[in-house]
């Protein structure tokens, strides 16, 4: 009960001390989380891909519940101030991401056609030969 | 035998009357691959004697020329030929063009609208776009072809054999050069005859093409 109580207290300090946004995001986050995780399990992920999408979803908690833990990344990277430094890696890791999005759909594209055509030529292969027995 | 390619999408206004004067100046093997018409694209060209192959889904021009190919291999072509469905192009410029290739022992022919006066090109057209795709064009082929995504070519089954189109929408025009450079086939220009009474490509069209190829580029 004591317990039970504490951890409501930390929770509401915790959001008390929090900007809407923050919670929202970590909100939206854990909800990525578990989405993952029915991902893996329904096996539409590796465990490699499981593994990174959960570092990337923790990742993305951590610097939003406590935005100056991306200072020592700024000064990595020689860039001004923490949230421009998350904005630039986020911005990167989109355009990769909309990059390989549309390799995929190049592929999938192209194995259309050819399952297209496969059935076209099957198909006037049985015309002919149907032809030819009557 | 000489297998004649039309590849065709909604276009049952003209084809009829393409093929018919395909057959009238003495082709046997005429076949159309309907692309996914809605129209009565198949049902006209069955009236007019052809053999019709059908693309379930529009697949776009390229995919549909490479059906063809890969049909009149398979059914003994020694020469194909890509010709237009909507009767831009004239019949007896197929004529010279098989003698041209069997004469010259040439892998395969393009067309150009260049080479002589025939063709009405609009101004417009013939002095600013075509040179700067030309340009263009040529620069991504690494052929030195006078003219630029002419739909007219005749290929020996060689250069059939070899050439394979990857790219479904209109970028082949240029793909097909290209693989012609890369697998050093015997080429020629041929003198064709190209009348317009519709739209081409036009502008956009060319920046497709060119997002296409880049495309392809960074797949690879």
């Amino acid at each position: 009960m004591v317990l039970r109580f504490c951890g409501i207290y930390l929770w509401l300090r915790l959001i008390n001390n929090m900007m809407i946004i923050q919670f929202i995001l970590v909100v939206f986050f854990l909800f990525a989380l578990l989405k993952v995780s029915s991902r893996y399990r329904s096996k539409e992920l590796k465990v490699s891909e499981a593994i990174g999408w959960v570092l990337f979803w923790v990742a993305a908690i951590l610097v939003v519940a406590n935005p100056n833990s991306t200072t020592m990344l700024a000064k990595i990277l020689g860039v001004g101030r923490g949230v421009d430094a998350v904005m630039y890696l986020s911005i990167a890791f989109l355009f990769f991401l909309v990059f390989k999005i549309f390799a995929h759909l190049e592929k999938i594209e192209s194995q259309i056609t050819k399952l297209v055509r496969k059935e076209t030529l099957g198909q006037s292969k049985k015309y002919e030969s149907s032809t030819r027995n009557s | 035998m000489i297998f004649v390619i039309l590849p065709a999408y909604n276009e049952e206004q003209k084809i009829g009357r393409v093929i018919r004067d395909l057959f009238q100046h003495g082709f046997k093997n005429i076949v159309v691959v309907d692309d996914g018409s809605s129209d009565e694209t198949v049902f006209e060209s069955k009236k007019a004697g052809a053999v019709v192959l059908s693309h379930d889904i529009n697949r776009g021009q390229g995919a549909a020329l490479q059906t063809g190919n890969e049909y009149a291999l398979q059914n003994g072509a020694e020469i194909i030929v890509h010709f237009d469905s909507d009767g831009q192009f004239n019949v007896k410029d197929i004529l010279a063009g098989v003698k041209k290739i069997q004469d010259e022992n040439l892998d395969i022919i393009f067309g150009s609208r260049f080479l002589d006066n025939r063709s009405k090109i609009p101004f417009f057209k013939k002095y600013f776009i075509l040179p700067i795709s030309r340009l263009l064009n040529n620069k991504i082929t690494k052929l030195k072809l006078s003219d630029v995504h002419n739909g007219f070519r005749i290929m020996h089954r060689r250069a059939a054999e070899k050439i394979i189109i990857t790219q479904d929408r209109m970028a082949h025009n240029s793909e097909i050069p290209r693989q012609v450079y890369e697998n050093n086939l015997k080429y020629k220009e041929l003198p064709v005859e190209v009348f317009y009474f519709e739209k081409g490509q036009g502008v956009s069209g060319g920046f497709k093409i060119l997002w296409d190829l880049f495309v392809a580029k960074i797949n690879k």
